[in-house]
């Protein structure tokens, strides 16, 4: 599973404020926020990365936490994005998108 | 991050802004809000002439601006939106910048092209106009025949391409006996619905709406149907949430008068920047000033964002104050004075509540007085 690609749903908007991602799920009309972490996942969730390249980006950039716990955070952070209609998965790389 | 609306608000991000791209429209309504000209509280409106629409390069930058300061969600309405031939092209460019779209329309333009193509831009509602459940009142609100046709032509398009759509129906004198009607309609096309008994001024000062606003009576007795109260469940939650003291006046008076201009905003066809769509207070054309500047710093943003429930003359005793929705910019338009009391919030605000329940969870002085009996 973590070796597929994982992109932002077209079904949402977003913005990031002030460093924080604030995504609006365009099917139920609801506002979301997302802490640091979160929000840099969701900038890494451009189809061109998999679910694992983005947990290694993490472990990488926030070595003050231990990895197996990134691991375990990103994989149900994951888990809540698609439950929650945010996020596809992907078998192959999106076109069109850095 | 704390409540999102909170924090939008403190740091002064305008989250969601209204953006008319065109006064033309292709009905003529008896209670329509936009004028043919500007009307403006302070200052003068900006230089361009009736007539001149902000074109799609104009456009494109002020989405590029909005983008930058953390504007997401993006209201685009008219006029009827669908008499601008870029429409496509003006949504397109939004959705590339990643706003969140609502469209307002009067329904009468969408055919199975632009249901298809606002499907695939993923637009997040759009917001219908219907005002009776057949053509007979409709028609006779919108000034042309076969316009209640066309606009339910639009909406059948719009939930064929699995568009989510609301119904709008302001209530008013000439379709008060129909919008329960309008109601079951609007489930049966598997719509959501929104009614306004709240008929304004128009936004260039014009008030032959009010003729059409419905008797206090009648408002009673809308606001009373369940299906009003479960649509408006959140209005009620936030009055309920005022448990109502002494205390409670000191924390109003700090309040400020609304979201306008703390993190809402409006843009006429024109590009004149309003701090509300409902607050005709000119701040800067954006063919002048870029956006940043005019919101962070334009003289009239700043006093309108600095105003608070205690610069209010005349309110501050009333004690329907803990339950009033004034508006300032309706206070303004129709009264006369962005500060002074609201008819129209009195008129609201009275029918809502009542004397006997005021009279039951108010602990009244001597000193505290209706505005308006």
């Amino acid at each position: 599973m973590l070796a597929k690609y994982i992109a932002r749903n077209e079904n949402t908007a977003s913005r990031i404020i002030d460093g924080q991602a604030v995504i609006m799920t365009l099917t139920d009309n609801t506002l979301h926020t997302l802490n640091a972490v979160g929000s840099r996942i969701w900038e890494l969730c451009t189809g061109q990365k998999t679910m694992e390249e983005i947990i290694q980006i993490i472990q990488e950039e926030y070595i003050s936490a231990r990895p197996d716990e990134i691991r375990s955070d990103c994989e149900i952070f994951f888990q809540d994005l698609c439950s929650k209609g945010m996020v596809v998965i992907l078998d192959e790389k999106a076109q069109g998108n850095n | 991050m704390k409540d999102i609306i909170s924090y939008v608000q403190e740091k002064k991000i305008p989250l969601a802004v209204h953006i008319n791209l065109t006064r033309r429209c292709n009905l003529h309504c008896l209670h329509c809000c936009v004028g043919k000209g500007r009307k403006t509280a302070f200052g003068q409106a900006g230089t361009a002439e009736a007539g001149f629409e902000l074109g799609l390069m104009h456009i494109q930058r002020v989405f590029e601006e909005l983008a930058q300061v953390g504007c997401l969600l993006l209201t685009l309405s008219g006029g009827e939106v669908l008499l601008r031939d870029d429409l496509l092209e003006i949504i397109s460019r939004a959705r590339e910048l990643d706003f969140a779209v609502k469209i307002f329309t009067n329904g009468t333009l969408v055919g199975r092209k632009e249901a298809q193509a606002f499907h695939r831009l993923r637009i997040q509602e759009v917001h219908v106009s219907l005002y009776g459940a057949d053509a007979k009142i409709h028609d006779l609100i919108t000034g042309v025949s076969g316009s209640w046709t066309k606009s339910m032509e639009g909406i059948r398009w719009l939930r064929e391409e699995g568009v989510a759509v609301k119904v709008k129906c302001p209530i008013m004198k000439q379709n008060l006996a129909e919008y329960r009607k309008v109601y079951e309609l609007a489930v049966s096309l598997g719509a959501d619905y929104a009614f306004d008994p709240m008929i304004t001024v128009r936004d260039d000062g014009n008030r032959d709406p009010l003729n059409y606003r419905i008797s206090q009576e009648d408002l009673q007795m809308v606001l009373a149907d369940p299906i009003f109260q479960t649509k408006h469940k959140s209005d009620r939650e936030r009055e309920e949430s005022f448990a109502c003291s002494a205390s409670m006046m000191s924390e109003i008076s700090e309040e400020v008068l609304c979201s306008a201009g703390h993190y809402i905003c409006f843009i006429s066809p024109e590009g004149d920047i309003n701090p509300c769509v409902q607050l005709p207070i000119f701040c800067g054309n954006i063919l002048e000033h870029d956006f940043q500047w005019i919101w962070y710093h334009s003289p009239q943003m700043l006093r309108i964002r600095n105003l608070r429930m205690k610069d209010v003359r005349g309110c501050n005793n009333c004690r329907y104050l803990p339950w009033c929705a004034r508006c300032p910019g309706l206070a303004y338009l129709e009264d006369g004075d962005l500060l002074g009391p609201s008819s129209a919030a009195c008129w609201m605000v009275q029918a809502k509540e009542g004397d006997r329940q005021f009279n039951n969870q108010i602990k009244a002085n001597d000193q505290i007085q209706p505005i308006v009996t």
